[in-house]
C-alpha cells in the first residue's frame, strides 16, 4: 500500500462542497489533537488516550470528553476493521474545539477501502426484543457514532476516506477555565478567509492542507483516484 | 487482561482488573470469561469498577458471555463508570442486563474460597 502522506495538496478537494449550516462561518476554534496512528487495536487505544488527555488539559467537561472518546473509538475501529480489513495502514486523526459552541470537531482520514456504496452506514440499533440467543454481539459501532455525532460527513477522494463529525456539549456542560496558554485562535476555516455556508468542521479540513497538519489530504496514490 | 474471580455462594464475582474493554482485548476478554464461566455458579457478577472505557467490541464481548451462560444462568454487572454506563444506556443494553450500582456488600466482604 502506498502510505505517502505529505502535506495535502488538494485542499479544495478536501474542503468539499457539502457543509452543514449549523455553525456560522468565521467561528473560531483551536486544534487540540493532531496525530497519525496505525490501524491496530493498541495504536487506536494510544490515539484515544492522546485525545482524552488533550481534551482534559483544555478543560473539556468530563462527560463530553467521554462521548468524544466513544465516538472517535468507533470511527477508528471501523477504519481498522473495515477500511483496512485488519491490515495495517495509517489513520490520520485531528480533533479541535469550536470556541463559540464548545463543540468538539473530529476528523479521521485513511487510505483503506471506501465505504460500501460510498455512503454512511445507517447505524440502526440491532433488535433487542429477542430471545437470548438472538441478542446482537455487533452492529453497535455506527449506532453509537450516529447517536453521539452531529454533522457526520463522509467523503472519498483521491483514494482517501475522510470522515468528520462534531460532538456537542449537553445543556449545563460548561468547560472549566481555559488556560491562557492555549494556542492562538484559529479560524474554523483555517488560515483562509471564512467561506459562508461551510460546515465548521471545514477548519479541520482546511488545516489539513497547511504545513505540518496531519488530517490533511494525503497525496493521492498513483492511479487510485476514484 | 487480568480477571480476578471469587466464588461466593451461588455467585461467581469476576473483577475486571483493567481500565479498558476495547477492540484490542475484546476477544481475549470473551475467551477468559467463557473459561471462568465453566463453573457451576448460576450467577456471574462482573465488577466493572476499574473499567473506564468500553467500546462496541467490548459490549459485544459482554453480550457474547451472557449468551454463552445460557438461559438458566445470569450475567449481572456492577459498578459501571459514567462512560461505560453511557454505552449501555445508548444501546439500550441497560435493559438486557441487571446492573448494580456497586458490588453488593455481602459479596465484597465474603472471603475467597
Amino acid at each position: 500500500m502506498n502510505t505517502r502522506a505529505g502535506p495535502g495538496q488538494d485542499a479544495a478537494t478536501f474542503n468539499g462542497r457539502r457543509g452543514g449550516a449549523s455553525v456560522r462561518a468565521g467561528e473560531r476554534s483551536a486544534r487540540l489533537v493532531y496525530t497519525v496512528l496505525a490501524s491496530e487495536g493498541l495504536a487506536v487505544r494510544a490515539g484515544l488516550r492522546t485525545v482524552t488527555e488533550a481534551l482534559a488539559a483544555a478543560g473539556v467537561p468530563e462527560g463530553l470528553c467521554g462521548r468524544v472518546e466513544i465516538a472517535v473509538a468507533e470511527a477508528l475501529n471501523n477504519v481498522a476493521e473495515h477500511a483496512y480489513d485488519g491490515a495495517m495502514g495509517p489513520i490520520w486523526l485531528q480533533v479541535g474545539r469550536c470556541r463559540r459552541s464548545g463543540d468538539i470537531l473530529c476528523c479521521i482520514a485513511d487510505r483503506g477501502r471506501p465505504m460500501p456504496d460510498a455512503g454512511l452506514p445507517a447505524g440502526v440499533l440491532p433488535a433487542l426484543d429477542t430471545v437470548l440467543t438472538g441478542l446482537p454481539e455487533g452492529g453497535f459501532g455506527w449506532f453509537l457514532l450516529r447517536a453521539l455525532g452531529r454533522g457526520i460527513r463522509y467523503r472519498r477522494a483521491g483514494g482517501v476516506n475522510r470522515l468528520r463529525f462534531r460532538i456537542s456539549p449537553e445543556p449545563g456542560e460548561v468547560a472549566s477555565v481555559v488556560s491562557t496558554a492555549e494556542p492562538a485562535p484559529q479560524s474554523c476555516h483555517g488560515s483562509t478567509k471564512p467561506v459562508p455556508g461551510r460546515d465548521a468542521n471545514d477548519h479541520l479540513v482546511a488545516a489539513m492542507a497547511s504545513p505540518g497538519a496531519v488530517c490533511h489530504s494525503p497525496h493521492p496514490a498513483r492511479g487510485t483516484g476514484d | 487482561m487480568q480477571l480476578l474471580a471469587t466464588p461466593a455462594g451461588d455467585t461467581l464475582l469476576v473483577r475486571v482488573d483493567a481500565a479498558r474493554i476495547d477492540a484490542a482485548v475484546a476477544i481475549d476478554f470473551k475467551e477468559r470469561m467463557r473459561a471462568l464461566a465453566e463453573g457451576p455458579w448460576p450467577v456471574v457478577l462482573l465488577d466493572l469498577g476499574k473499567v473506564d472505557f468500553l467500546d462496541s467490541s467490548g459490549l459485544g464481548a459482554v453480550v457474547a458471555v451472557l449468551k454463552h451462560l445460557g438461559p438458566g444462568r445470569r450475567l449481572e454487572l456492577a459498578a459501571l463508570g459514567p462512560t461505560v454506563a453511557k454505552v449501555f444506556r445508548l444501546t439500550r443494553m441497560d435493559g438486557v442486563f441487571t446492573i448494580h450500582s456497586a458490588v453488593p456488600e455481602a459479596l465484597r466482604l465474603r472471603p475467597a474460597v
